[in-house]
C-alpha cells in the first residue's frame, strides 16, 4: 500500500485521523477524510488520471473543482457505477472504487492513442468532411465504428440499485455558494430574520479560501468561515445545504438543485436517498458562485502537471498535497505570483516564472527573486516537453530567445473568469467588460437574482466580502426585513486577478483550448476559414464547450481566439449563453422516485384485488389498471378466453367491472336545461327514472364523448363518461357552467371515485341481481324496464344504483354500489351467479361484444368523427341549441364522402383482421392516393366465428356488401373484406329485452 | 333478498401494515394515522344560498366559517373549504355515516350536498420530519409562516391530486385522496418518510 508520497506533513483541512483506503484501475491507495479523489490520487504520486477524448492523449488534474475537464473517472462498480464523475468534486471515502475511462487496454498505454499521429487529418469538421458517402454507412458502419473509437464513460447497463428522490423547498434567499461573498450574504441577510437557503457544491464552505488563505477581520480565513458557519447553523430560519449544485434557474423564480445527499459513502444508508433533487423557489437569490481561473495557450499545455495555479494552491493548502517537486509558474496576472510563497512553504521548488506582461509589479519581482527563480517578464510559455508528464518547459523570453528549464509541474493563471452561468439561463447574454478582461453578467438577469463577489468581478477578497455583505442587505430588505447597515470587514487586499489573455505566437505542437473535447487553436482557427466564425457557429463546428465542463475553462480562450482570426474584439464577437445544467444532472435524480412500478401512479378499482384472486391479467388503460382476461388453465391465448366468456354471457351471465366510468353528479333546478345545452339529444324530458344514452359534441362538431345519463330526481341526473374522458368531460363541463353560462342553478361533482359499478350482462342477469337485492325493489321485465335507472338497496340495506342499460347487446344491468362495499359486492355477485354458472369478463370480451353489436368505443370516438359519420346523426336535435350544432352543420362535416362507420369481414373466414389496416379498392395498389378509410377496431367474434371489424369508409353506408382490401403495411398483412352493416349480432335487439 | 351483509374494504386493504417503518432507530420522525372509518359529503351553496349556508356551517362546528381555503373542525366533524361555494364535510370515527346523514339533514336548505366518502382516503401525518417528508413531493410551501393552522389546500404529490390541510401545530397534516390511487399514493409517502423512521397506525 502506498505511503502518499507527496502529502504534506501538515496542515490541510483533512483528517488525518481518518484514513481512506481507495481503488483506482486495481491498484490500493490510501487518502484522509476531507479529502476529494483527485486530491489522495496527487498525495499518493498519480498524476496520470485520463484519456482525452479524440486523440487520447494523457491526461492529468488540470484543476480542482467543477470545471475539471480532463480527470472524468467511473465511480464505483456493477450496477452502481456512474461514468464520466469529475475525480476532483468526489468526496473521498473509505472503500472507494474508480477506474479510468476511455482507454484500451490501460490508462498508461493506450492503443488508442494512435489517434493523435492522425491529428492532423482529425481536425474540426472531420467527420461532417469525411463520412459523407455511401449513406447507407452512416448507421452500420461509421457512427458503431466512431462511437467505439471515442466517448467518455460507460453506463452501468444495470438497473440503478440507489434510491433517488425529489423535493420542493421555499425560502426568502437563495444564496449560490460559500465562498467569501455567499457566506458573508448568508449572514447578513440571516441576522436580519430572512429564511435562507444556503447551496454550496462542496463538500466544505469557505470556496477558494481555503486555497489562498489570509486574515479577515484579525481572524485567520478558515477559522472565519467555522464562524460564519456556525452562527448560520443555530439560526432555525437557515437551512444550509452543502453538496448541493444549482444547476439552473427557470422561469418563476424557481432554481433547480441536486443534493448529493450520500455520494460520499461507501453505501447510501436504508431508506436514504443516494441524491435529492431539490427545486426551490426563492423570492430572491445571490449567485456568488465565484470565479474560474483561465488556462494559458501554449504548445502541448495539456500535459499531466500543468495545472491551474489557484488548483495548485489548494491541493497545497486545503489537502496538504504537493503536486509537483520544481515547477514552473506561468502567469498573466498578479495572482499568478500568489502562488510563489505556497510553493516555497512546501518546499517546492520553482524553476522560473515568466509572466506575459512586461511590467510587473516590483514587489511581486522581489517575491519572484526570493525564491530564486528565473523570471521572464514579458515572455511566454512556447511548449511543454513530456510523456506521461511534463519534463521540461520550453520559454522564450522578452527579446525572444528560448530557454528550457527542466520542470514536473506547471502551475498557471491567464487570469480569472467570473462564473456567471447561471445568469443567462434565462436568455441574458453575458457582456464583455474591457478592464476585467472578462465576460460579467449582463443585463436582464433573472427576476430576483443579484451577483455578488467574484462572480460579479470582484475579485480582491476585501471587495468580494463587501459584495457580499451588500447583496445580503438588499436581498433581505427586498423581502420586507429590517437589515442592519454594512459593517466594515477588515481583510488584507489579496492580489487582483485580472489577467491578460494572450494568445499562443507560436505552432509548436498542439495548443489545447478545450481540454475535454481536445478541441485546439488551430480548429478554431479553422472553423472561422469555414464560415463557421459566430461563437454558437464554432461552438457546433469545433465542440468547444460542449460536454461535462460545459466549457468552464476554454470558452474565453476559444472566444479570444475566434475574435483574433476574425480580426475583432472579443466585445465584438460575444461569446455563447449557457443553458442549464451548470453540471450534470444524473437521471436518477430527475426521476426520483417515479421509476418501475412508481413510475406513474396506477388507480385500481375497488374489485381489482378480487379480479388478482381471479387470476386476471390487466391491461393499462390510462392510469387505470383494468381486467383484460380472465385465463382458465388449458387456454393458451386470449383469444380462447374471450370465445368462452363470450359464449357464457351470451347463453348466461357474465360480469364486468365497469368502475372506471366517469360519473359526475349534476343536481340544480337548471340540470336538465345545461344538459340539453352540452348533449346534442335532448335530456329535459327525460322521466324520473329512466336513463338515455346521449351523445356530447366538441364546439367545432365532431363528437366529443358519449354515454348514459339518468334522471335520478327531477333536479338530480347522474352522468356516465367514457373512462378516457372522464376527466376531459369533468374539465368541460366545470368551463360550461363557469364560463358560458353561470346563471344557471346547477351543481356539478365527480363521483367516480365513490361508485363501483359492475355489468351483469346475459339472459340470466336478471336471476343473479334477483339473489342481491333487497325485496322491496321489484326489478321485473315490467316493473324495471330496458333503460330503467332507479336507487334501491342491496344484502339488506346497502344503498345502490341500479340501471338496466347494455353495451354488450344483451339484458344486461349496471349496479353501482359505495365502492367501500365493491369488493363485497363483486363477490356476493359470483356467488349469487354460480348456479348459472356466472363468468367474470374483461376488456376483450367487453370488445368483443361491443364490436358484435357495432357499438363504438373511443378507437371510433377519436376526435375526427361526427355524428353522422357514426352512424348516429339522428340524434342531434333539430329541436334546440346545443354546443356543436353550428359547426356540425358545416357543407365539409355533412360530405357524403367522408369516412362513416362501417363493418368488415374477411371474405375468406380463417383470415384475421387488425386494427389499423387501411382500406382500399380491391384492385387498387396500396398506396396513399387510394386510402380509403382504416380498421378501427377488431376482434375475433365468438358468435360469428370469425374475425370481424368496425372501420371509417369513405362513403362507407352506401358501400355494404362492397369487396375492398385491408393492408395493414406496418405488419405486412392484406386481407380481402367485405363492407358490411356494422351490427353484426342480433341486429333487432331483440336480446335486450329479456 | 340477501344473504348476509356486505363488509367494507378499505382502500388500504393489503398494502398497509401498521407498525414502525424505515428507520428503526430513534424515535420515528413522522407518524401517520390511517382513518379508515370516514364519511364525506360534498357540499354546494344553493343559488343565493351562502350566507345562509354559513351560518349552518358555523353552528355544526361552533366556530365561524368563512369561504376560504380553512378547515374548522369540531369532535369528529371538520368543515374544509375546498373552492368557492363549497366545502367538505368530513366526519371520522365508528358513527360516521349517521353523524354525517344528521349535518347533510340541517343542510338540504341551503345547500346541495353530494356524498363521496367511498372514494376517498384520509391520514394523518404529524411529527417532527412530517414538513420535511411531505414537501417531497407537495410544491405549496409548509412552513409554520406560510402555512398555517387551519390553512387548507388543493394540492397534489407523486402526479395524484390531494387535499392538504394543517389541523395543529404538532405539525398533523390531514391528507385526503381519491382511493383508486391510494396505493401509489402511499408508496411515495412511506418512500418519502423512510429516512425518519415512520409509525403507521389505522
Amino acid at each position: 500500500m502506498s505511503a502518499q508520497p507527496y502529502r504534506l506533513a501538515t496542515g490541510g483541512l483533512i483528517d488525518r485521523k481518518r484514513p481512506c483506503h481507495f481503488r483506482f484501475d486495481g491498484r490500493e491507495y490510501t487518502g484522509f477524510a476531507g479529502d476529494t479523489l483527485a486530491s489522495a490520487l496527487l498525495a499518493n504520486g498519480v498524476s496520470l488520471v485520463g484519456r482525452s477524448f479524440k486523440y487520447h492523449r494523457p491526461r492529468g488534474l488540470l484543476s480542482s473543482g467543477a470545471e475539471e475537464p480532463n480527470a472524468l473517472i467511473e465511480l464505483r462498480r456493477g450496477a452502481a457505477r456512474e461514468p464520466n464523475t469529475r475525480a476532483t468534486t468526489i468526496e473521498l471515502f473509505d472503500g472507494l472504487e474508480a477506474q479510468s475511462q476511455n482507454r484500451w487496454p490501460s490508462l498508461g498505454f493506450d492503443l488508442l492513442s494512435l489517434n493523435r499521429w492522425a491529428a492532423p487529418f482529425l481536425g474540426a469538421g472531420f467527420y461532417y468532411k469525411t463520412f459523407m458517402w455511401p449513406a447507407s454507412f452512416w448507421e452500420k458502419v461509421y457512427e458503431p465504428l466512431i462511437r467505439r473509437a471515442a466517448g467518455l464513460g460507460r453506463a452501468a447497463g444495470a438497473d440503478d440499485p440507489d434510491h433517488y428522490e425529489k423535493s420542493f423547498a421555499h425560502c426568502d434567499i437563495l444564496v449560490i455558494g460559500a465562498g467569501p461573498a455567499g457566506l458573508m450574504a448568508a449572514l447578513t441577510a440571516g441576522r436580519a430574520g430572512a429564511r435562507i437557503i444556503l447551496a454550496n457544491e462542496d463538500f466544505a464552505a469557505g470556496g477558494q479560501l481555503h486555497g489562498d488563505g489570509g486574515n479577515i477581520n484579525g481572524t485567520a480565513a478558515a477559522a472565519w468561515v467555522n464562524g460564519v458557519i456556525a452562527e448560520l447553523a443555530a439560526m432555525p430560519h437557515v437551512q444550509i445545504m452543502p453538496r448541493t449544485t444549482i444547476y439552473g434557474v427557470y422561469d418563476g423564480a424557481t432554481y433547480g438543485a441536486v443534493e448529493r445527499v450520500n455520494d460520499h459513502l461507501l453505501s447510501v444508508p436504508a431508506f436514504e436517498p443516494r441524491q435529492r433533487h431539490w427545486r426551490i423557489h426563492a423570492r430572491r437569490a445571490v449567485l456568488a458562485s465565484g470565479a474560474g481561473e483561465r488556462p494559458l495557450m501554449f504548445a502541448n499545455n495539456d500535459l499531466p502537471g500543468i495545472m491551474l495555479a489557484s488548483a495548485a494552491r489548494t491541493y497545497l493548502q486545503r489537502f496538504a498535497v504537493k503536486p509537483a517537486g520544481r515547477v514552473v509558474i506561468a502567469t498573466s496576472c498578479d495572482d499568478g505570483w500568489a502562488s510563489v510563497d505556497a510553493a516555497l512553504a512546501a518546499g517546492v521548488a520553482i524553476a522560473a516564472i515568466v509572466d506575459t506582461r512586461s511590467e510587473v509589479d516590483e514587489a511581486l519581482l522581489s517575491l519572484g527573486r526570493r525564491s530564486g527563480a528565473a523570471i521572464y517578464c514579458g515572455g511566454d510559455v512556447v511548449k511543454a516537453h513530456g510523456g506521461h508528464r511534463v519534463g521540461a518547459i520550453t520559454i522564450r523570453n522578452a527579446t525572444g530567445s528560448n530557454t528550457r528549464h527542466a520542470c514536473d509541474g506547471v502551475w498557471m493563471s491567464g487570469g480569472f473568469s467570473p462564473l456567471i452561468h447561471l445568469t443567462s439561463h434565462l436568455g441574458a447574454r453575458p457582456q464583455w467588460d474591457e478592464q476585467l478582461q472578462a465576460f460579467v453578467p449582463g443585463q436582464n438577469l433573472p427576476a430576483g437574482l443579484a451577483v455578488a463577489g467574484a462572480a460579479c468581478g470582484d475579485f480582491a477578497l476585501g471587495a468580494c466580502i463587501a459584495a457580499g455583505q451588500r447583496a445580503g442587505i438588499e436581498a433581505a430588505q427586498a423581502c420586507g426585513f429590517s437589515a442592519p447597515a454594512a459593517e466594515p470587514i477588515l481583510c488584507p487586499e489579496t492580489s487582483a486577478a485580472v489577467g491578460v489573455i494572450t494568445l499562443p505566437r507560436t505552432a509548436a505542437g498542439p495548443v489545447f483550448v478545450d481540454f475535454q473535447n481536445d478541441v485546439t487553436a488551430k480548429d478554431i482557427a479553422l472553423a472561422a476559414r469555414e464560415g463557421y466564425s459566430s461563437p454558437e457557429l464554432a461552438k457546433r463546428y469545433t465542440t468547444l464547450g460542449m460536454a461535462t465542463d460545459q466549457g468552464k475553462t476554454a470558452n474565453i480562450n476559444g472566444m479570444a481566439l475566434l475574435a483574433a482570426a476574425r480580426g475583432k474584439s472579443i466585445a465584438q464577437t460575444g461569446t455563447t449563453v449557457y443553458r442549464p445544467p451548470y453540471t450534470p444532472v444524473s437521471f436518477g435524480a430527475l426521476a426520483g422516485h417515479h421509476r418501475s412500478k412508481d413510475f406513474r401512479a396506477t388507480r385500481l378499482t375497488p374489485a381489482h384485488h378480487w379480479a388478482q384472486e381471479q387470476g386476471a391479467v390487466f391491461m393499462e388503460a390510462g392510469a387505470w389498471m383494468r381486467a383484460a382476461w380472465f385465463p382458465k388453465a388449458g387456454e393458451s391465448d386470449w383469444v380462447e378466453s374471450v370465445i368462452r366468456e363470450t359464449k357464457a354471457t351470451r347463453s348466461s351471465v357474465g360480469l364486468c367491472d365497469v368502475s372506471t366510468l366517469g360519473k359526475i353528479d349534476i343536481q340544480g333546478a337548471d340540470a336538465g336545461v345545461f344538459l340539453d345545452r352540452v348533449y346534442c339529444n335532448t335530456f329535459s324530458t327525460l322521466a324520473v327514472g329512466r336513463a338515455r344514452y346521449g351523445l356530447m359534441l366538441r364546439e367545432d362538431g365532431f363528437v366529443m364523448d358519449d354515454g348514459t345519463t339518468s334522471r335520478l330526481a327531477p333536479a338530480h341526473f347522474l352522468m356516465t363518461t367514457t373512462t378516457s374522458n372522464a376527466s376531459k368531460v369533468m374539465q368541460h363541463l366545470e368551463f360550461c357552467h363557469q364560463a358560458l353560462w353561470p346563471d344557471l342553478d346547477l351543481h356539478m361533482v365527480s363521483v367516480s371515485e365513490h361508485w363501483a359499478q359492475y355489468s351483469l350482462a346475459g339472459p340470466r342477469s336478471r336471476d343473479v341481481l334477483q339473489r342481491l337485492v333487497d325485496r322491496q325493489h321489484d326489478i321485473s321485465n315490467e316493473a324495471f324496464p330496458y333503460m330503467g335507472a332507479r336507487e334501491i338497496t342491496i344484502s339488506g340495506g346497502l344503498p345502490a344504483r341500479l340501471y338496466r342499460i347494455s353495451f354488450s347487446g344483451e339484458l344486461a344491468y349496471e349496479l353501482a354500489v359505495p365502492a367501500r362495499y365493491g369488493d363485497a359486492t363483486v363477490r356476493a355477485l359470483m356467488a349469487a351467479g354460480g348456479e348459472f354458472g356466472i363468468t367474470p369478463y374483461g376488456l376483450e370480451t367487453l370488445n368483443a361484444m361491443r364490436i358484435e353489436k357495432g357499438h363504438v368505443t373511443g378507437s371510433e370516438l377519436n376526435g375526427t368523427t361526427t355524428a353522422r359519420d357514426l352512424g348516429l346523426g339522428r340524434m342531434m336535435s333539430t329541436k334546440k341549441h346545443y354546443i356543436g350544432r353550428v359547426m356540425e352543420e358545416r357543407p365539409a362535416l355533412r360530405d357524403e364522402r367522408r369516412w362513416q362507420l362501417v363493418g368488415l369481414k374477411p371474405v375468406d373466414r380463417s383470415h384475421r383482421l387488425k386494427a389499423g389496416g387501411h382500406l382500399v379498392g380491391r384492385h387498387e395498389p396500396a398506396v396513399t392516393a387510394n386510402d380509403q378509410g382504416y380498421v378501427t377496431s377488431a376482434s375475433y367474434s365468438p358468435m360469428l366465428e370469425q374475425w370481424i371489424g368496425l372501420g371509417l369508409l369513405s362513403a362507407g353506408d352506401k358501400r355494404h356488401g362492397e369487396i375492398i382490401r385491408a393492408c395493414d403495411l406496418l405488419r405486412q398483412s392484406e386481407v380481402e373484406v367485405e363492407v358490411c352493416n356494422p351490427v353484426f349480432f342480433d341486429p333487432k335487439g331483440e336480446r335486450l329485452h329479456g | 333478498m340477501a344473504e348476509a351483509m356486505l363488509t367494507k374494504r378499505f382502500a388500504l386493504a393489503g398494502i398497509m401494515v401498521p407498525g414502525r417503518h424505515g428507520k428503526l432507530i430513534g424515535e420515528a420522525g413522522v407518524t401517520i394515522r390511517v382513518v379508515g372509518d370516514i364519511a364525506v359529503a360534498h357540499v354546494s351553496a344553493r343559488k343565493g344560498q351562502n350566507a345562509a349556508l354559513l351560518l349552518v356551517l358555523a353552528r355544526m362546528v361552533g366556530a365561524p366559517v368563512a369561504d376560504q381555503p380553512q378547515r374548522v373542525a369540531r369532535d369528529t366533524l371538520s368543515i374544509t373549504g375546498i373552492s368557492p361555494g363549497q366545502w367538505r364535510l368530513v366526519v371520522r370515527g365508528h358513527n360516521s355515516e349517521a353523524t354525517l346523514r344528521a349535518a347533510i339533514a340541517e343542510l338540504q336548505e341551503s345547500a346541495v350536498v353530494t356524498e363521496l366518502g367511498d372514494g376517498l382516503f384520509l391520514a394523518d401525518i404529524s411529527g417532527p420530519r412530517a414538513r420535511a417528508a411531505l414537501a417531497k413531493g407537495i410544491a405549496i410551501d409548509l412552513h409554520p409562516g406560510a402555512f398555517k393552522v387551519g390553512a387548507a389546500a388543493q394540492t397534489s404529490a407523486s402526479h395524484i391530486g390531494l387535499h392538504l390541510a394543517l389541523i395543529d401545530d404538532k405539525p398533523t397534516f390531514e391528507m385526503i385522496s381519491a382511493a383508486s390511487t391510494a396505493g401509489s399514493l402511499w408508496s411515495w409517502l412511506t418512500s418519502s418518510c423512510g429516512e425518519y423512521g415512520c409509525d403507521i397506525s389505522v
